[in-house]
């Protein structure tokens, strides 16, 4: 999904969905730097995503009794 | 019901308006007061994407949140409801504009003084403003994307088919969403914009609508004076060709009817008010239509005191997230006595000049204003009596910065970064000097 710096105000960045309504993301989840009219990639990271389950299922198994 | 309004003598007027009872009901709506505060959810305007009578571009648009995940439709559910009511609320508020508020006939039936009429679009958190004299309109902003399709069916309400002027003070989403659903709806003669380039789909989607309808756009030039009616318009920003800050583009517009001349910012901020001030442009207005939602990166104490107000129009979504209007701004507004609305509060607000005097369809926001002002009159007696006595300066407090070598007011635009009180006294024996832009007492 990419969505664009519409503007800041405030605490947040107001950017412009897909469907050219408007939302507010904090400033915190704009990387530094980032001006009016730069446009942001949200997406999934589906191999990080894999490795996370895997390193906290194996967790798991070793500290459930059953 | 609020009485007190000053009906202008216009009986076709009234006429008008009563045939056309259903109109504004969506216009109103101001959305927010639901969804905001909800932190990093959608913002103020999902809300508004619940209007009826959406054009077939918006409902383009709607639509799209219905094919996203589960999720996002149960988050969005109570928003619904929510802003449900509100538009229920904002229907009676409506019925009072429509009687409060007659509006020009097409074609009167005589030529009296036909009366100047200044609506502040209620369109949550932006700007959208119509100016109508006579047979001749203007719209200066048009609010968010979804309410387009509201500020459409408000200004065909007034009978209104030809906009003169357009004018988009520049390329945000809060001022120029619903202006490509004007356009295409109405004969529109002149678009004046800012050159200023966005990358948005609303800013694209705008100019896309303007060149398919084979139309040019005039950037602004300060100075230039174009005629509106029986009144006129002059151009005072943007004064520079290039600004970091889009809202810097805005075009400043002074509009003249008699003696009752309206300032109109957009959300130009300080670099743009003191451009202003240096050109020398004479700002003096009876209304302000106060910069940037009222934040305090606009509204300085000159620019203020340049304008020299009587009343201020605050466009603003209620409970925005943003912390429009700044309490600094609303002070300033407070310490100068000048009566303040806010489309928060009321709504639509319409304004109506005769040429000398101009009266309102609402109240004035009375929220924490006169508290505050009385505790400002009270310091400015006391600097008042204290003037020319030096003892007394020990009692009047000052504010300093960590860096600089002035001393302001409690106020001042220059305290941003660091404010440290101290008395005036001293800070004239460290050598500290009185700031040019407050002028703080001596």
């Amino acid at each position: 999904m990419r969505v664009i710096i519409d503007r800041f105000e405030g605490d947040y960045a107001v950017v412009e969905l897909e469907d050219r309504s408007t939302a507010n993301l904090p400033r915190s989840l704009v990387p530094p730097g980032t001006k009016e009219g730069d446009v942001l990639v949200i997406e999934i990271d589906r191999n990080a995503t894999a490795e996370r389950k895997k390193r906290i299922r194996e967790l798991m198994e070793e500290l459930w009794e059953e | 019901m609020i009485t007190g309004f000053a009906i202008t003598p216009s009986p076709p007027d009234d006429q008008l308006a009563a045939e056309q009872p259903a109109s504004q009901q969506p216009i109103n709506q101001p959305d927010n007061i639901a969804v905001t505060e909800n932190n990093t959810e959608f913002s103020d305007n999902s809300a508004v994407k619940n209007a009826p009578e959406q054009s077939k571009d918006v409902e383009k648009a709607g639509e799209n949140p219905n094919k996203q995940e589960e999720v996002d439709l149960s988050d969005m559910a109570p928003a619904k409801d929510e802003a449900g009511q509100q538009s229920q609320q904002n229907e009676q508020d409506s019925s009072k504009n429509v009687e409060l508020a007659p509006v020009p006939a097409q074609q009167p039936p005589e030529k009296p003084a036909a009366n100047l009429k200044v609506h502040f679009i209620d369109v949550g958190q932006g700007d959208c403003i119509l100016i109508e004299d006579g047979t001749s309109a203007m719209l200066i902003d048009a609010g968010n994307p979804e309410n387009g399709p509201d500020i459409v069916s408000y200004i065909k309400n007034l009978g209104i088919e030809k906009l003169n002027f357009v004018l988009a003070t520049h390329p945000h989403a809060d001022h120029i969403g619903g202006m490509a659903d004007v356009i295409n709806a109405f004969d529109v003669e002149k678009i004046i914009m800012p050159k200023a380039t966005h990358t948005t789909r609303t800013f694209e989607n705008l100019l896309l609508t303007i060149q398919n309808k084979g139309l040019k756009i005039t950037a602004p030039i300060p100075g230039t004076e174009y005629k509106l009616g029986n009144a006129s318009f002059t151009i005072l920003a943007p004064n520079s060709s290039s600004y970091e800050d889009l809202n810097n583009y805005s075009v400043v517009v002074k509009l003249n009817y008699g003696s009752t001349p309206f300032l109109f910012t957009g959300d130009a901020e300080a670099t743009s008010e003191n451009e202003i001030l240096a050109r020398g442009y004479d700002v003096k207005a009876d209304v302000l239509k106060i910069g940037h939602h009222g934040s305090n990166s606009s509204t300085t104490e000159r620019f203020l005191d340049a304008v020299s107000p009587q009343y201020a129009v605050i466009c603003v979504g209620a409970g925005n997230s943003y912390g429009h209007p700044a309490p600094e701004t609303l002070s300033k507004l407070a310490e100068r006595g000048i009566k303040v609305y806010r489309t928060d509060e009321v709504g639509t607000i319409v304004a109506t000049s005769d040429g000398k005097s101009i009266s309102f369809n609402k109240q004035p926001s009375s929220v924490n204003i006169s508290s505050t002002a009385s505790e400002k009159t009270d310091k400015a007696d006391n600097t008042a009596v204290s003037s020319g006595n030096s003892t007394a300066s020990d009692d009047i407090i000052v504010y300093i910065t960590k860096t600089g070598s002035k001393y302001h007011r409690e106020n001042c635009s220059s305290l941003r970064s660091s404010r440290i009180p101290i008395s005036l006294s001293e800070a004239k024996q460290r050598g500290y000097e009185p700031c040019k832009i407050c002028k703080p007492p001596q």
